[in-house]
Order: structure tokens, then C-alpha cells, then sequence
């Protein structure tokens, strides 16, 4: 991996190489060249004054003889003295730019040169003086005389100087111009010579050019090659970025997400906000302040290298989480995401990116469910069909009955109009009644498993009550439960009936069921009240602890049309008694009462004045201070209503709809149904609740019944 | 998807049909159980019926009074038969848009369809309770039932 990255830095950066250094040599030469260029036109001007000057001696010649001549015939000499000079200055200056060109053309320190250039300074300063002795006289070098004109002294002095120059004249002209000539030959050759280079360097140059020309073809074409595989590779990752069901994305170390992420992404998280957002930005409205708190620590560690990113992995809090997405049409869509995350690392082995997946994975977590439901449902049923061969077939038929009633009221319950909140809460404690009484036949009857379907009607009912404002929507998971509920008891109802069609037929019976269970079920008559009671009170004791002895009283004499009703307020009665009245066992003992308490349940004929149903146990007593706290914190009662109650109106709040002291919710207690369910009983039937209490020592129940039961209350208990 | 969300999503769609298109919000009453007769089937009734992961049918059925004045709220002045179906038709029509949009492809729903009369018979399988919920609009009261199994 290391190896391919160096080489594709290569491969970037070759081109950029070649072209510096061909650059480079391409500088170098046109640099040469333009030296090169400068010293040849430096040598052609020297090479030009050089030629000039070889007509130079010959003029000088020629001039002096015009002096000469002039002098001699006494004619105006004036103008050819004037040219010796010019001529001479014009030498002089054309040695200098000679000089000037010399150094420029790069002859400067050329021996041959040099000695040729000698040469023609000795050869023009051993006559250049005799030329400045003829063209700086001055004055009038003739005299008038009677018969003429003749030399004066400045004429005769000027015609012996130009008689000594052009005495002097040929052979220092010879000298003068055998240099020139040498000097023009040897510029002749360094013209050669840096025309050469200068050809050479162009050629050289021209060669550069086009091989540099050749290597940015070859690089382009390469580059275009290079840019269409990357178009290409572009492509085919969008095409998997926008096929792939998992949305994918990118963190940097900032925890933002990147500009490169799956199409799925946005469709997954349902927004569109995804670019450059950060990450926890974009789990904000998803989770819990709490588990995103969580998620962010756990993001941050994959980061550190010494964490082990698959050992991590096993606490990520966002391996699969709940969230709830606003839908278009109002109402929430409930999904299951599932986040996982990988290290990306570059070439040299460092962390640069966290890949992020996240798929939605409601389809299985509702599969695994379903399967969880399946396994756990089936498991009920086996352990429903143990428990209802336990039953004798005409209770369980009883019991059914008596179900099924209880839920077609709650459906009447239910359908009765009222959309207003307190309208809508009555409705809602109602079916709570019915639902508990269901509840507390099924626990009284050891049904646990149609007691426990009740349980999570139950649950959705407080879960409704707990709400700060309801409405008709909010009942919908009811009815749906209740739709359940109705078609579960239905099914047990086809079992009792089977039931009871075998029941009376032992050897039949012997041959549906394991021989013991069959012999129990033969045995079982259907129970009486005292020995449900006995039952109710001996479980909830076990489970809460307690040691409790039920004595009962004149239960077989209840009416019958009575025996539903009562049956029902005394599996209440006798269940909170044991819940809340009676102490553990160490603090009976340390407050010097027997261990094991009592319960009493007694049925009473008193004549005109009807019946009297008691239940009272040597418990605790009501707890005064306990039932206004907690009805005050259910908002039972105001703070201010609560401060002027008596104590005989505090305790009336325990038959309060929604009202317990219980901490938490059991099956036995906590949900403040019981006594609510018992004082409505209570009053369908006509009578009326009593309650004596003494702390640490006793409650007592008095439930006044009129002698003659009527038709609706009848009616309403059957 | 559970009874309850889908119950959720037919519900959704008539109080948002009530908040958009008449503009004027609907209220829900209390749901029940249909046990042991029929629900009550109103005037005009507006149906969908539903196949795959689940099997039955979902209406709402309304008085003639209440289509009436919701075609007023409309803006509508024409409050022939035909129209007062297309209405119960449209409100069908969105059950079946939110159906499938929120249920996905495990359901198979059906073309919306209208029938007329309150003495009408709804058919529906006898071993399905059918989920009423009361829709209550001014002094009017339409029904959504819901008989899925």
C-alpha cells in the first residue's frame, strides 16, 4: 500500500520534473545563445571597423601628397590638413570601438588577437605622430613676395614633416594595414566561431523543444488516461454510493461528515441536512440527550489507536436504537437503526476517517420479535393449557363467562360518546375496574398466564392514566388489546367447554392428560371462597414475604346472588390486606405482635337491616399520613383541601380512582384499582363501605349489603 | 408494523384530510369493538380494501349532512350524489395514499371505492372484530372502521 502511494506520487510528479528540467536546459541554451548572438555581433562590428580602416593608409597617402603637392604649387593646403586630422581621429576612435567590440565578442584575452592587436598599435603609433606633425601646424605657410609667393618658415617646416611622413608613409602603412589585415582575418575566424556555437546552441534548442514538445504529448495523453479512469472510478463509486441499502459517510476528526456519502444516508435518517453537519448534530433529534451523551464518548474513543475498534464495538450505544420520525401526515413512524463504525487509515498507517454504516433494521428487530413473541406466546400456551387442566371445566367456564362480560362492558364503556378529558378518564377507569376484577379472578383461580395477558392491558391502561392530557387516539392500543384479550379468552372458553365435555369421563380424561393431573382434576370440586381466599392470601403472603392465617366466617351462607360481587371485593380485600396492612414478620416481632398475622373474612345475616361482609386484619392500620402524601402527589387532592381534611375523609381517598400507596407495581398491588373496584361493586349493589382503623393494631372493612338484592344490581355482579 | 400503527396511520390521514382540505380540524372519539352486529354504516361510505400481510377492509362512512356542509367549507356549491361520493371517495383515496406510503410493500391495497346507503352491507371476515373509531366534526359524527385481520 505504501509502495503504490509512493509511486502514484511518482507518477504526479514526473511530468512537473521534466518540464523543470527541460525548462531549465532550454534556459541555458537560449542563454548561451544570446551570448553567443552578442559576442558574434560584437565581432562583426570589429570585423566591419577592421575592413574600414585597411583603405585608411592608402587615404592618409593621398592626402599627404595633396599637401605635398600644394605646397609645392603654393595652392590652399587648408582642406587636406583638416581631412589628415579627421582621417587620424577617426583611426583613433575606430581602434577604440575595435577594442570596445573585441572585449564584447569575448577576444578580450585572446592571444592571437591581442598580438595583432600590438601590432597594429606599434605599426599606427610609429606613424600616427608623423600625421600629427603635419595636421597641427597652423598659420599661413606662404609669404608674398614681389615675384611670388614662397614657403615661409611654417610652409617649410610643414612640407619637411610631410615629406618625412610620406617618407615614412609606405612602410608604416604596410605595417598598419598587414595588422588590420590580421586582425580582419582573426575576426573572420571568432565570426566563424560564435556563428557556429550559436548555429549549434539553436539546434541543440530546437532538439529540447521538441522532445519536451514529444513528453508533454505523452503526458497529457497520459493524463487524460489517468483523468479518465479517475471519471470512470467516479462513476462506478457513485453508482455504489447510490445503489447500496446501508447509508455510508465519512467522519473527519472534528466528527463532522464529509461531502462523499451513500443516497441511502438521507433516506435512512429521513433528512436531507447531512453535508458538513456534525455528526451529533445529526443524532440530536434521533436519541436521548443521555445516549447521545454516550454515543459521542464512544465515537470519540475509536479515535485513540490502543482502542481495540472490534473489542469496542460491543458497547456501541447506537448499535441498535429506537427513534421516532415525524411522518408527512402527522403521527410518528417508530424505526430501528443500527450504527457501526470503522477506522479509516492512510497510507502511512494513521487514523484520517471513521466510516460510519448505518442501516435500518426495523424489518429484523420486528422479525426477532415477532419469533421472541412466537416462542414466548407458545410457551404461554403450553403453560396456560397446565394451568387451566387444574381448573375444574365449569369454573373455568364460569370464570370465561364472567370475562367475557367484563370486557363486552369495557367495550360498552368505551363506546359510550364523551370526548371530553374527565369524560374520557371515567371512561378509562371503568375499563380499568373491569380489567383488574379480570385480573384478580384469573390470579385468585392460580391462572397466571391469562393473568399476566390481563397484566399487559393493565400496563397499557397506566401507561394512558400517567399521561398529563388524553385523548380519543390515545385509546387505540386499547382497543387493540382488547381485540386481543377478547380473542385469547375466546380460546380459552373452547378449551373449558372441551374441558368440560371430558371432565365427567375419568378414563377419557386419563387418556388426554398425564395420569396425576387427571386425578387432580377428578379431585377438584369447584373450590369454595374461603378456600380461594385461602389461596390468594397464602401466594401474595409468599411473595411479599409475610406469614398470614385467613380465618373465615360464614362465607358458605352469601346469597347467591351475592357470591359473584363478594367474591370479588374479598380477593381485593384480603389481597391488600396482606399487600399493605400486614407487617413482615420482624416488625410484628419487634412490636410484640405474633409473627404471623391474621386475616379475617366473615359474611353476617342481620336480619331487616341486610348483610354485613367483613375483612379486617391486626395489621398496621391504614396509614394516615401516607395515603394524604400520596394522594396529594397524585394530584388526588389539592394541598389546600388536603390541610382541612378529617382523618375519616382521608381514608375515603383509598377507594379513589388511581389511588395507592404502593412504591412500585406488582401483580399483587400499585396500580390503585382494587379498592376502587371494590367501593363501585359496592355501590351498583346498594350498600356501603365502613372503615375502622387503629394504628399498629388493626383495619376493619364493613361492607353494608341490603337484604334484598335487585334486579339491576343482580344484573350488574352476575 | 403493528394493528395499533396501522389503525395509527388511517386515522392520521382522515384528521389530516379534516385539517387540509375542509380546514377545519375533526376530533376523535373514543374507538370500540363492533361485537356482534355490524358497524353502522352512514350515507355515503368511502372504501379500501387491503390484501397481503393483512386481509379486510377500512371505510369511512359519513351522514349526507355532514359531506354537505364539508363540500361547503370546500367552497363547493354543488352537492349532488355525484359529488358527495367523489368526497367520500377522496377521503378514501387518502387512506389508501397513507397506506401505502407508511405500510410498504407487504400490502396490497386496492383501488378506493364508493357505495351509498345506509342500509348498505359491508362484508367483512366473521372472525374479525371490527375496530370503530367515532370521527366527531362540528355537530356531525362520521365513522373509520377498521377491520383488519
Amino acid at each position: 500500500m505504501k509502495r503504490r502511494r509512493h509511486d502514484f506520487d511518482l507518477a504526479q510528479l514526473l511530468p512537473v520534473v521534466v518540464a523543470t528540467t527541460f525548462a531549465a536546459v532550454l534556459t541555458l541554451l537560449l542563454t548561451l545563445g544570446i551570448q553567443r548572438a552578442s559576442q558574434l555581433q560584437s565581432a562583426s562590428s570589429a570585423l566591419q571597423l577592421a575592413s574600414e580602416l585597411r583603405s585608411l593608409p592608402q587615404y592618409f597617402g593621398t592626402e599627404l601628397t595633396l599637401v605635398q603637392r600644394g605646397l609645392e604649387s603654393r595652392t590652399f593646403i587648408g582642406e587636406p590638413l583638416a581631412d589628415i586630422a579627421a582621417a587620424r581621429e577617426g583611426f583613433d576612435k575606430a581602434l577604440e570601438r575595435i577594442d570596445t567590440d573585441l572585449i564584447g565578442a569575448g577576444l578580450g584575452g585572446t592571444v592571437e588577437i591581442q598580438r595583432v592587436r600590438g601590432a597594429l598599435d606599434a605599426a599606427w603609433a610609429r606613424f600616427s605622430p608623423l600625421l600629427v606633425a603635419v595636421d597641427s601646424h597652423k598659420g599661413t605657410p606662404y609669404s608674398d613676395t614681389l615675384s611670388g609667393s614662397r614657403l615661409n618658415s611654417t610652409g617649410r617646416a610643414l612640407k619637411s614633416d610631410v615629406d618625412a611622413a610620406l617618407a615614412a608613409q609606405d612602410e608604416s602603412m604596410r605595417d598598419v594595414g598587414g595588422a588590420l589585415k590580421d586582425l580582419a582575418t582573426g575576426l573572420q575566424d571568432a565570426v566563424g566561431d560564435r556563428g557556429g556555437s550559436l548555429r549549434s546552441f539553436l539546434m541543440i534548442g530546437a532538439a529540447v523543444s521538441g522532445l519536451l514538445l514529444a513528453l508533454m504529448l505523452y503526458f497529457a495523453l497520459r493524463s487524460r488516461r489517468a483523468a479518465d479512469d479517475a471519471r470512470r472510478a467516479e462513476r462506478q463509486v457513485a453508482d455504489i454510493l447510490g445503489t447500496v441499502r446501508e447509508g455510508l459517510f465519512l467522519l473527519d476528526r472534528n466528527l463532522s461528515l464529509g461531502h462523499v456519502y451513500s443516497a441511502s444516508l438521507t433516506r435512512i435518517l429521513h433528512t436531507e441536512q447531512v453535508r458538513d453537519t456534525s455528526f451529533e448534530d445529526l443524532l440530536r433529534p434521533l436519541v436521548p440527550a443521555k445516549t447521545l451523551a454516550t454515543a459521542m464518548k464512544f465515537v470519540n474513543l475509536l479515535w485513540k489507536e490502543k482502542v481495540h475498534e472490534d473489542l469496542i464495538d460491543t458497547v456501541n450505544p447506537l448499535n441498535q436504537i429506537e427513534v421516532q420520525f415525524a411522518k408527512s401526515g402527522g403521527g410518528t413512524d417508530s424505526r430501528h437503526l443500527s450504527f457501526a463504525f470503522k477506522r479509516v487509515k492512510n497510507a502511512g498507517g494513521q487514523g484520517e476517517h471513521l466510516l460510519g454504516i448505518v442501516t435500518d433494521v426495523t424489518d429484523r428487530v420486528q422479525i426477532s420479535r415477532e419469533l421472541e413473541q412466537s416462542k414466548a406466546e407458545n410457551q404461554a400456551q403450553l403453560d396456560l393449557v397446565m394451568q387451566l387442566l387444574q381448573v375444574p371445566g365449569a369454573q373455568l367456564q364460569s370464570f370465561v363467562r364472567d370475562s367475557d362480560m367484563a370486557l363486552r362492558k369495557c367495550n360498552a364503556i368505551l363506546k359510550q360518546p364523551g370526548r371530553e378529558e374527565s369524560e374520557l378518564r371515567s371512561k378509562l377507569n371503568g375499563v380499568f375496574r373491569e380489567v383488574h376484577t379480570i385480573k384478580g379472578e384469573a390470579g385468585a383461580m392460580a391462572l397466571t398466564a391469562i393473568a399476566s395477558r390481563v397484566h399487559q392491558l393493565e400496563e397499557s391502561l397506566v401507561a394512558l392514566r400517567d399521561r398529563a392530557r388524553i385523548d380519543g387516539n390515545d385509546f387505540i392500543p386499547i382497543v387493540v388489546k382488547l381485540d386481543e384479550l377478547m380473542s385469547y379468552l375466546g380460546g380459552v372458553g373452547q378449551f373449558a367447554d372441551r374441558l368440560s365435555e371430558v371432565q365427567p369421563k375419568g378414563d377419557t380424561m386419563k387418556s388426554v392428560v398425564p395420569p396425576l393431573l387427571a386425578n387432580q382434576m377428578l379431585a377438584a370440586d369447584t373450590p369454595s371462597l374461603e378456600q380461594v381466599l385461602a389461596k390468594v392470601v397464602k401466594e401474595t403472603a409468599s411473595a411479599h414475604g409475610k406469614r398470614v392465617a385467613l380465618q373465615c366466617r360464614g362465607l358458605e351462607a352469601i346469597p347467591a346472588p351475592y357470591r359473584k360481587a363478594a367474591r370479588d371485593i374479598t380477593i381485593h380485600m384480603a389481597r391488600n390486606a396482606v399487600v399493605h396492612g400486614i407487617e413482615t414478620p420482624d416488625n410484628r416481632a419487634s412490636a410484640s405482635k405474633s409473627e404471623t398475622a391474621a386475616v379475617r373474612v366473615s359474611f353476617d345475616d342481620a336480619g331487616a337491616e341486610g348483610y354485613v361482609l367483613t375483612v379486617e386484619d391486626d395489621g398496621q392500620g391504614l396509614p394516615y399520613e401516607r395515603i394524604l402524601d400520596a394522594a396529594l402527589r397524585k394530584g388526588l387532592v389539592s394541598p389546600a383541601d388536603a390541610a382541612r381534611m378529617e382523618r375519616p375523609a382521608v381514608y375515603g381517598l383509598i377507594f379513589r380512582a388511581g389511588f395507592s400507596t404502593a412504591e412500585t407495581v406488582t401483580e399483587h398491588a400499585g396500580r390503585g384499582v382494587g379498592l376502587d373496584a371494590v367501593s363501585q361493586t359496592v355501590r351498583d349493589l346498594g350498600g356501603s363501605i365502613g372503615i375502622a382503623t387503629s394504628d399498629g393494631k388493626f383495619t376493619r372493612f364493613r361492607m353494608k349489603l341490603p337484604q334484598a338484592v335487585s334486579q339491576a344490581g343482580a344484573a350488574h355482579v352476575a | 408494523m403493528s394493528l395499533q400503527s396501522e389503525i395509527g396511520t388511517f386515522v392520521a390521514a382522515v384528521l389530516n384530510y379534516f385539517d387540509t382540505a375542509v380546514q377545519q380540524p375533526a376530533v376523535v372519539g373514543t374507538p370500540y369493538l363492533a361485537l356482534g352486529k355490524a358497524p353502522e354504516v352512514f350515507d355515503y361510505t368511502g372504501m379500501i380494501r387491503i390484501s397481503g400481510k393483512r386481509k379486510g377492509v377500512v371505510y369511512f362512512t359519513a351522514p349526507k349532512g355532514m359531506l354537505s356542509v364539508m363540500l361547503m367549507r370546500m367552497q363547493e356549491t354543488d352537492m349532488s350524489d355525484a359529488n358527495l361520493r367523489d368526497l367520500v371517495g377522496e377521503v378514501a383515496n387518502t387512506l389508501s395514499g397513507n397506506a401505502r406510503k407508511d405500510f410498504g410493500r407487504n400490502f396490497i391495497i386496492s383501488t378506493p371505492s364508493v357505495v351509498a346507503g345506509s342500509s348498505t352491507t359491508i362484508g367483512y371476515s366473521p372472525d374479525t372484530r371490527p375496530i370503530v373509531v367515532p370521527i366527531d366534526w362540528r355537530a356531525y359524527h362520521a365513522n373509520l372502521v377498521v377491520c383488519l385481520n
